[in-house]
């Protein structure tokens, strides 16, 4: 049995993770901590598990998983890394890519695996999309078009959604379908990217809640040319929930949120493709992510290293 | 334009919401300040800072307005709590009017049913069983019709059929992801009207009837679709075209039985062997010609499952109680006309609103 330590009991944790994690028996949450002294008892009691302060979650969990807002997640990963130990830091990763090498970079050298938790990665058609690139039904990408927003209605225990610089609709919606696309299209696993003609319009400074943008990411094979972006995330109104990747030889479309179904269109028209799964409702797909990583079956999909690629874009952006 | 001074003070219950913010951008544009009532964040809920924003926490007897627009509706949580959010919309509105006062409720053409498949008029619906959101409708409007029996204020409930336009997510939202992921969107050989108004016009006319409005005690219906004849396959083949792809129709049977529709999948399957095609491109020696010599042979959208490295025909599912219920309102054969007060037009016509929704889809900027 893998004992686990959840380090912040806020929204996420009630609303996901209490209905995910206690559906295995090869895992059960033991230890609890949140410096909300009220979040960390409400938790204890949804997992029956015990509040204990961090240094102690720390000395005794098997398995770590950091549910904090995004400005702590740095210093919480660095603490929870042990040789052996399966940590899993939330999304959005880490707020620099600076922070994103380091804590990869610290978590290899302490022999320790750090995880991070886009489960979007699992979503059927998001999947299928992925192999549709792969086998190289549409060619070399060339441009990626997404879009994403309606209105928001998630409320964090600790606000940091409208105060936290990194809590505006970029680095919380906007990573989730920013992953999506790159993981689509195979960039996450470009070893290094760098952004160029960067043009950004925001409502406000971060945290914002209406994000624009164009640029252009380098990087990848010898050969790969710049791949255009283009992307709008919104929490005021409802925009297409769609992502576009464009390649040399045709198109694919697929939703941003939970979907089975793919559309592959090439200049001679286009066709849907359905993934073989199906998922009633998108906790399953929560639960599949955890599962993957806990018990280390097809955990390489969300290996830390693929994420300092998105990290670096977010950041760029959110700075342009 | 009428001048602001000629109103007084004007709360808007559920600003945060699609209409809300429509609507408080045309009173804006008209120069006239509303308060903004909310639940959520502030910031999230509206932008700018010309209007007052009030949360609902707030609202105390002693902040009465002369003019109450109410869009709140119970839509969020378990169908069985819609009753109790109702109640509690109810007495916020109550609280923020004053007695005598007015108030513009805005309801939907649904209570005539979700189809539209009960009788139109524009006067008192029965209480019948529907859908939870149509029942909290109907209820909706039996509270402040009654509430005007009793307390003789200006009641004026208006009824808007289906909102669509610009960024809408209860319609252009969904046409565009059905269109997308080639899920049904209408029924073979039936033709729906769409029943719908544009969000602009919809904030122009309510706020036409809030800054013009007269507000004498009593209780008037009025009916908003400006684009009630309209097909639906009219705002649908506009956007299939922009998007490049053909809608899917579902077979008329497949409305009310649990269907195969294998006869159609046959069809698109004729002389299409996608499992070897398939194996052909898992092998690696195909890259773009699988795709395209699949898809010259393709009559219609074809749907095929990906398991494991195989292609292979997918079964027809049957169709979904949520596609049932969308394709019904799809297949509305009644039209919900508009009733309008005189010295009003919608100033958004028919080109205008589909060449805003295909900006929004465009996400030009
Ligand atoms: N995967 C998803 O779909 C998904 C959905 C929602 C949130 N999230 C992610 O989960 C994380 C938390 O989001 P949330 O909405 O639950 O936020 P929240 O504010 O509701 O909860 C965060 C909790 O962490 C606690 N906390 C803050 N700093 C801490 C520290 N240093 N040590 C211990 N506890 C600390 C807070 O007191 C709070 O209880 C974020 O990274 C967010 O992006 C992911």
């Amino acid at each position: 049995m893998i004992s686990i330590g959840l380090v912040g009991c806020g929204a996420v944790v009630h609303s996901n993770y209490a209905k995910t994690l206690p559906v295995r028996s090869e895992y059960s949450v033991r230890f609890v901590s949140d410096i909300n002294e009220a979040q960390a008892q409400s938790a204890a009691a949804l997992f029956n598990a015990q509040a204990t302060p961090l240094d102690e979650l720390v000395r005794q969990a098997d398995a770590i998983i950091i549910t904090t807002p995004p400005s702590t997640h740095e210093d919480l990963v660095l603490k929870s890394i042990r040789s052996g130990r399966v940590v899993l830091c939330e999304k959005p990763f880490m707020t620099s890519a600076a922070a994103a090498r380091r804590v990869v970079d610290a978590a290899a050298a302490a022999n320790s695996e750090l995880f991070v938790g886009h489960f979007r990665r699992t979503f059927p058609q998001v999947r299928l999309a992925r192999d549709l690139v792969k086998l190289g039904t549409i060619g070399q990408v060339q441009a990626i078009r997404m879009s994403e927003g309606g209105r928001f209605t998630w409320k964090a225990v600790s606000g940091y959604t409208v105060r936290d610089p990194a809590g505006g609709v970029l680095w919380d919606t906007g990573s989730h379908t920013l992953d999506t696309a790159l993981f689509v299209a195979g960039m996450d696993l470009w070893p290094d990217l760098e952004l160029s003609k960067i043009q950004v319009r925001k409502d406000k400074a971060e945290p914002s809640h209406d994000f624009k943008a164009r640029f252009e990411v380098l990087g990848g094979k010898a050969g790969q040319s710049p791949v255009g972006f283009q992307l709008h995330f919104s929490r005021f109104e409802a925009l297409p929930n769609f992502i576009e990747i464009i390649g040399e030889r045709g198109k694919i479309s697929l939703s941003a949120g939970m979907d089975t179904r793919v559309r592959l269109a090439t200049a001679e028209g286009s066709i849907v493709l359905s993934a073989e799964e199906q998922y009633a409702e998108i906790l399953e797909c929560f639960e599949l992510q955890l599962r993957r990583i806990l018990l280390r079956d097809g955990q390489e999909d969300f290996a830390a290293f693929r994420f300092v690629g998105l990290t670096t874009i977010l950041e760029t952006l959110s700075n342009a | 334009m009428p001048e602001a001074s000629s109103v007084k003070t004007i709360a808007v219950v559920g600003a945060a919401g699609f209409v809300g913010r429509q609507l408080l951008k045309t009173m804006q544009d008209a120069g006239v300040q509303v308060t903004a009532v909310i639940r959520g964040a502030a910031e999230l809920s509206v932008e700018g800072s010309f209007h007052n924003v009030l949360h609902e926490s707030q609202v105390t007897e002693s902040t009465a307005f002369d003019l109450v627009i109410n869009l709140a509706y119970p839509n969020s949580g378990p169908l069985f709590s819609y009753a109790a959010q109702n109640r509690l919309i109810f007495a916020a509105v109550e609280r923020l009017m004053k007695p005598g006062g007015r108030l513009i409720h805005v309801s939907t053409q649904a209570v005539f049913g979700l189809a539209l498949d009960r009788p139109v008029s524009a006067s008192p619906v029965r209480k019948v069983r529907d859908a939870a959101y149509v029942e909290a409708k109907i209820e909706a409007e039996h509270h402040f019709a009654a509430l005007q029996k009793k307390g003789g204020l200006s009641l004026d409930i208006v009824r808007l059929g289906n909102v669509w336009g610009y960024a809408s997510g209860a319609w252009a939202l969904p046409l565009v992801q059905r269109l997308l992921t080639g899920r049904p969107i209408g029924v073979q050989g039936v033709a729906g009207l769409s029943n719908s108004t544009d969000v602009a016009n919809v904030a122009s006319y309510l706020s036409h009837l809030a800054i013009q409005g007269e507000g004498a005690p009593g209780l008037r219906f009025h009916h908003l679709a400006e684009f009630s004849s309209v097909p639906w396959s009219y705002w649908i083949d506009r956007l299939a075209a922009e998007l490049q792809v053909s809608p899917v129709h579902a077979g008329p049977e497949q409305m009310t039985l649990p269907v195969s529709g294998r006869a159609e999948l046959a069809e698109a399957m004729a002389g299409v062997k996608p499992r070897a095609l398939y194996r052909r491109l898992a092998g690696e020696r195909v890259s773009g010609s699988w795709a395209r010599s699949m898809l010259t042979r393709l009559p219609r959208p074809l749907f095929v499952k990906l398991k494991g490295r195989e292609l292979s025909p997918a079964k027809a599912m049957p169709l979904s109680r949520e596609d049932q219920m969308f394709l019904s309102i799809m297949s509305a054969q009644q039209e919900f006309k508009s009733q309008v007060v005189a010295g009003w037009t919608p100033p958004v016509g028919q080109e205008e609103s589909i060449r805003r929704v295909l900006g929004w889809l465009r996400q030009e900027w």
